[in-house]
C-alpha cells in the first residue's frame, strides 16, 4: 500500500508537468504574431523606408531636391521629392512625406516646422493607409550640406515618412 | 517488483526532464524573439543619428574654416560651431523624441599626428584636439583641418541602452616642399608643386578641381601676395595633386618667389586648410651704432623697435635697413599667429627666445598710422608693420638671429599687452614701464599748455615742444613764445608692445594778445586750416628708454613771425618744483666735432649758452644718484640738416633760463630767438619741414647715456641685415 501510494505521486508529478509544459506551450502560441508575415512586412516596410531615406540623404538627394546653390528653398520641391519617391517606391508601395525644418530659439528651444509645400508628397489620399494592410512610421534625421552662403551654415531637416502596402495579402 | 518501481521512477525522471529543456527552449526562443523584432527598429535609429551625427559635424567643420577663413580669429567661428553643434543635438533629441531618445556629448583629447618629418618639414610636437569640438593646424607645409566629438545614446522606448559612438573628420594637407620646382612646357615656366590632401582614416581625397585650390605668391613689383593661376592640375590618385602655376597674368612665377606660396584647398564638403611652404624667415641683424665704435662696453639699453614689411624688408625709423641680395616675403596668416625670437649671445647661439612684438596698422605706404593700428583681428597684409624688439645688450656681440615665427595653432592667442595707458583728467598717459609719456588728446584742452609732449621718469619730468614758431608781445611788454604750433586731437591707441598718438591735420594753435587785457593776458585761437600742415607721430616701445618722433611739416602759406623757429625745444620746471632738488641742475650737447659741451642752470632767468655747432644730442640731467634723472632728444642727421637748411646761418642751440618759475630750456632752432620786434623771418608757402628724432629717459648723473645711445638715432649707424633666410 505504501508503495502504490509513491507510484502514484509520481505520476501525479508527471502529469502536472505535462499540463504546465501544455499551458506554456500554449501561451508562448498566443505570444506568436497571429500572422507572421504582418509583422514581417511591417519591419521590411520600416527597412524599406530608412534605406530609401538613407540612400538619397548619402548621394546628397535631398541638398538637391530641396535646396538652390544659395541654400535657399526651392519652390517646387515637394513636386520634386513626390516625382522622386515616386521613382524609387514600387507599384503597390503607397507613401506620405512630411518634412520639418528643425529651428532653434535664442533660448534653445527646438521647433520643427513641416517646410511650406503645394502639394502633399504622397501618391495615396489618407483613406488609402487606413485600409492599408501594413503601416508604417519612419523618422528621419537629416543634416543638409554646407550652405555656402554668408550668415548661414546648414538646416537639420526631419522626415516622416509613412508607408504602406496598397492591398491586404 | 522492486525493479519495476525502478524502471518506473527512471521514465518519470527522463519525462520531466525533457518537459522542462522543451519549457526553457520555448522561453529562451520567445524572448530572442521578441528582441530581434526590436533591435531592427532601434538599429536604424541609430544608424540614422551616426550617420546624421557624422553631416553635422562636416557641416560644422565646414563653417568653422569658412568663417576663420573671412574673420581671422577663432572666437566667433568657434561659437559659430558650438552654436551648430547645438542645434543639431537639440534637433535630433526633439525628432526622436517619441522613442524616448536620451544623447549624452562628448569631447575628448585626441592624439591626430605625432612628431615626425613631413616631406621635409619637421613636425616637432604632436598635435591633439585639445577636448576642441574643432581645431585648425594651418600655415605649415602639412596642416589639417579637424572637427571630433562622441555621442552616448539610449533609446529607451525601444529598450535600447548604451549606444556610443565616436566621430571623427579631417582634412589634411600636406605640400611637397623639396619637389617645388620650375618646369618648362611648351615654352611656359610653370611653377611647380606637388600636394597630398586625405581625410579622416586616411582616405584620399580624389575629387578636386583647380577650383578647389587658391594659391598666393609674392608679387615683388607690387609687394603684395597675388592669386596665382593654376593652369594644370595634375591628378595623381591617391589624393596626390601635381598643381601648374602661373603669376595673376598668366606669366612665371619669378625666382626666389616660386618657392614662398600660399595654399589653400577646399573639398567638397566645404572644409578649408591652409598650408605654407616655410614656416619661418630668419634674419641676421647687425648694430653698428655702438660695438664697433665703443668696443666690447655693456649697453643693455640698445634695443631697437624694428618693423617688418610684408615683403620681408624692415624698417628702423622708416627707414629701411640696408642689406645685399633678395627679400623673403612675409606671409599672410592672422596676424595674432605670428611670434618672433632672437638669439641673447649672437648668431652663433642655438638657443632662440621669444621677444616682445606686435603687428601695427598702417597707412599702404607705411607713413601715417591708421585708427585700426593695433588691430589684431585680420591678415598680415599691405600697410602692416610686424615690430619687435631686438636687444643688443651682451658686450661682445654686434649681430643677432631673429626669427619671425607663424604658429600653426589656429588658436593662437595674440601677444600680451604689456604698454599700459591711463587717462588723467584732460591728459593721458601711457606706460611703457621704464618711463611714462603725457599728452593732452584733444585740442580744446591743449590750450592750456604749451607743450606737445611729456615724459615722465622716475619722479621728474621734461616737456618737449614741437614745431614752435614766432612770438608775440605781450600787453605787458614781456614776450611769450611761440607765436604759433601744431593743433588738433591725437589719436591714441596703444598695442600690446607700442603705443601710438598721432595726428594728421591742418589745426595750427595761435597765442595773441588779449585786447584790452591784463599784462599778461592772451587769446589761445586755433586756426583751421592754420599756417601749415603737420603730421605728428609719438611712438613708445615697450621696456624701452625712448619715444620715437616722426615729424612733418608743409607750409600752407607764407608765413612772417618774429624770429622764432624751433624744431623741438625741451622744457622742465614747473611752478610747484621752482627751487627744489629733484629739478635739473645740468645741461650737454654734442657738437659738430662730436665733443660734448656742457654746463649748469642758475635760477634766474637768463642765457646759459647759444651754440650754432651743435649736432646729434641734446639734453638736460641732475646728479642726484639713485635719484638721479636725465632726458635728452637724439635727433638724426636729416633733423640736423633740416634745422641747419631752413634759414642757412640762423640755427642755434640755445639753452636758458626762463623768467616764469625759472624753466630749464633747451631751444633747438632752426631761427634764433632775438627779441626784436623789428626783425621778422618768412617761411614760403610750400616749405616741407620733416625729421625724426628719439627722446630719451635715463638716470641723470651724467651725461654718459647720451653719449653711448645717440647713434642708435643717427642713419648712419642704423642697423643692417647681414643675412635672410626662410625656411621650415
Amino acid at each position: 500500500m505504501k508503495c502504490r501510494r509513491g507510484m502514484a505521486r509520481l505520476l501525479e508529478a508527471v502529469v502536472a508537468a505535462i499540463i504546465v509544459a501544455t499551458a506554456l506551450s500554449v501561451s508562448y502560441f498566443y505570444l506568436l504574431p497571429a500572422n507572421p508575415y504582418v509583422i514581417r512586412g511591417g519591419t521590411d516596410l520600416e527597412k524599406y523606408g530608412f534605406d530609401t531615406l538613407n540612400t538619397l540623404a548619402r548621394q546628397g538627394g535631398f541638398d538637391r531636391v530641396i535646396f538652390d546653390a544659395s541654400g535657399e528653398i526651392v519652390p517646387n520641391w515637394d513636386q520634386q521629392m513626390r516625382v522622386v519617391l515616386g521613382s524609387i517606391f514600387p507599384t503597390g508601395i503607397l507613401f506620405n512625406m512630411t518634412v520639418y525644418n528643425s529651428t532653434i530659439s535664442a533660448d534653445r528651444f527646438v521647433t520643427l516646422t513641416p517646410l511650406p509645400t503645394n502639394v502633399t508628397i504622397s501618391n495615396a489620399d489618407a483613406s488609402a493607409f487606413l485600409n492599408a494592410g501594413q503601416v508604417s512610421q519612419v523618422t528621419f534625421i537629416y543634416t543638409t550640406k554646407y550652405i555656402n552662403a554668408p550668415g548661414k551654415g546648414f538646416y537639420v531637416l526631419v522626415f516622416d515618412l509613412q508607408l504602406a502596402r496598397a492591398t491586404r495579402i | 517488483m522492486g525493479r519495476r518501481r525502478g524502471q518506473v521512477i527512471l521514465m518519470a525522471a527522463l519525462a520531466m526532464a525533457l518537459l522542462i529543456f522543451s519549457v526553457v527552449i520555448s522561453i529562451y526562443s520567445a524572448s530572442t524573439s521578441y528582441q530581434q523584432m526590436r533591435y531592427n527598429q532601434a538599429t536604424e535609429t541609430i544608424n540614422n543619428l551616426r550617420e546624421d551625427f557624422g553631416r553635422a559635424l562636416i557641416g560644422v567643420l565646414a563653417k568653422f574654416t569658412q568663417r576663420y577663413n573671412e574673420t581671422a580669429e577663432m572666437e566667433s567661428p568657434r561659437i559659430l560651431a558650438y552654436y551648430l553643434f547645438s542645434y543639431w543635438t537639440r534637433s535630433a533629441s526633439r525628432a526622436f523624441a517619441a522613442d524616448g531618445v536620451q544623447l549624452n556629448f562628448t569631447l575628448s583629447n585626441i592624439t591626430l599626428q605625432y612628431p615626425g618629418v613631413f616631406f621635409g618639414f619637421n613636425l616637432t610636437e604632436a598635435r591633439f584636439t585639445n577636448n576642441q569640438l574643432a581645431k585648425l593646424f594651418w600655415y605649415t607645409p602639412q596642416s589639417m583641418s579637424v572637427v571630433s566629438a562622441s555621442f552616448d545614446a539610449n533609446l529607451t522606448g525601444q529598450g535600447f541602452y548604451g549606444w556610443h559612438e565616436d566621430a571623427l573628420f579631417l582634412l589634411n594637407m600636406t605640400l611637397d616642399v623639396p619637389s617645388i620646382h620650375q618646369e618648362s612646357i611648351n615654352g611656359t615656366n610653370y611653377a611647380v608643386l606637388n600636394v597630398y590632401l586625405n581625410r579622416e582614416y586616411g582616405q584620399p581625397v580624389e575629387d578636386l578641381s583647380p577650383s578647389n585650390f587658391n594659391i598666393a605668391y609674392f608679387d615683388s613689383v607690387g609687394k603684395s601676395w597675388r592669386n596665382a593661376i593654376v593652369s594644370l592640375l595634375s591628378n595623381n590618385g591617391g589624393g596626390s595633386y601635381t598643381l601648374y602655376l602661373l603669376n595673376a597674368t598668366g606669366q612665371e612665377i619669378p625666382s626666389p618667389y616660386y618657392k614662398y606660396l600660399l595654399v589653400w584647398a577646399q573639398d567638397t564638403r566645404g572644409i578649408i586648410v591652409e598650408s605654407y611652404t616655410y614656416t619661418y624667415v630668419e634674419y641676421t641683424i647687425q648694430e653698428n651704432a655702438i660695438r664697433n665704435v665703443l668696443g666690447p662696453i655693456p649697453k643693455p639699453d640698445e634695443t631697437y623697435a624694428l618693423e617688418t614689411l610684408l615683403n620681408g624688408s624692415m624698417l628702423w625709423f622708416n627707414t629701411p635697413l640696408a642689406q645685399s641680395g633678395g627679400f623673403v616675403p612675409i606671409p599672410m596668416p592672422p596676424v595674432k599667429q605670428f611670434r618672433v625670437y632672437s638669439t641673447v649671445n649672437g648668431p652663433s647661439d642655438t638657443n632662440l627666445v621669444e621677444i616682445p612684438s606686435q603687428v601695427e596698422v598702417w597707412t599702404p605706404d607705411y607713413l601715417t598710422p591708421t585708427l585700426q593700428f593695433a588691430d589684431w583681428v585680420r591678415r598680415f597684409d599691405v600697410g602692416d608693420k610686424l615690430v619687435f624688439l631686438v636687444n643688443f645688450a651682451n658686450s661682445s656681440i654686434n649681430q643677432q638671429r631673429v626669427r619671425i615665427y607663424w604658429l600653426f595653432d589656429a588658436d593662437a592667442p595674440p601677444p600680451a599687452y604689456r604698454v599700459s595707458i591711463n587717462s588723467s583728467g584732460i591728459y593721458v598717459d601711457i606706460n611703457n614701464t621704464v618711463y611714462t609719456a603725457r599728452l593732452v588728446p584733444n585740442q580744446g584742452n591743449s590750450w592750456a599748455v604749451d607743450w606737445t609732449i611729456s615724459m615722465y621718469y622716475g619722479s621728474y619730468h621734461a616737456e618737449f615742444l614741437i614745431n614752435g614758431v614766432g612770438w608775440v608781445r605781450m600787453n605787458g611788454g614781456g614776450n611769450w613764445i611761440p607765436h604759433i604750433l601744431p593743433g588738433g586731437d591725437w589719436n591714441v591707441l596703444v598695442g600690446p608692445i607700442r603705443a601710438v598718438a598721432y595726428r594728421a591735420s591742418a589745426d595750427v594753435m595761435r597765442v595773441e594778445p588779449k585786447p584790452g587785457g591784463g599784462a599778461n593776458d592772451l587769446l589761445q585761437l586755433v586756426d583751421s586750416p592754420g599756417a601749415f600742415n603737420h603730421t605728428d607721430i609719438v611712438l613708445i616701445p615697450y621696456g624701452t628708454k625712448y619715444i620715437q618722433l616722426y615729424e612733418d611739416i608743409t607750409w600752407r602759406q607764407t608765413w612772417t613771425d618774429h624770429r622764432y623757429y624751433s624744431f623741438l625745444t625741451m622744457i622742465s620746471g614747473t611752478s610747484s618744483d621752482q627751487g627744489s632738488a629733484i629739478r635739473v641742475t645740468n645741461w650737454a650737447h654734442q657738437r659738430t666735432d662730436l665733443s660734448v659741451h656742457s654746463g649748469t642752470y642758475s635760477s634766474s632767468p637768463g642765457t646759459h649758452d647759444i651754440d650754432s655747432n651743435f649736432m646729434y644730442w641734446y639734453g638736460q640731467y641732475n646728479n642726484r644718484g639713485t635719484l638721479g634723472f636725465g632726458e635728452a632728444v637724439l635727433p638724426n642727421l636729416a633733423y640736423v640738416n633740416a634745422i641747419k637748411g631752413l634759414f642757412p646761418g640762423s640755427s642755434r642751440l640755445w639753452i636758458w633760463t626762463s623768467a616764469d618759475f625759472a624753466r630749464r630750456v633747451l631751444d633747438s632752432l632752426a631761427y634764433m630767438y632775438d627779441g626784436d620786434i623789428s626783425h621778422w623771418m618768412t617761411i614760403p608757402a610750400g616749405k616741407r619741414v620733416s625729421w625724426t628724432a628719439g627722446i630719451w629717459a635715463y638716470g641723470g648723473n651724467g651725461y654718459g647715456d647720451l653719449d653711448t645711445y645717440y647713434r642708435m638715432f643717427v642713419e648712419a649707424y642704423y642697423p643692417t641685415i647681414v643675412n635672410i633666410t626662410g625656411g621650415m
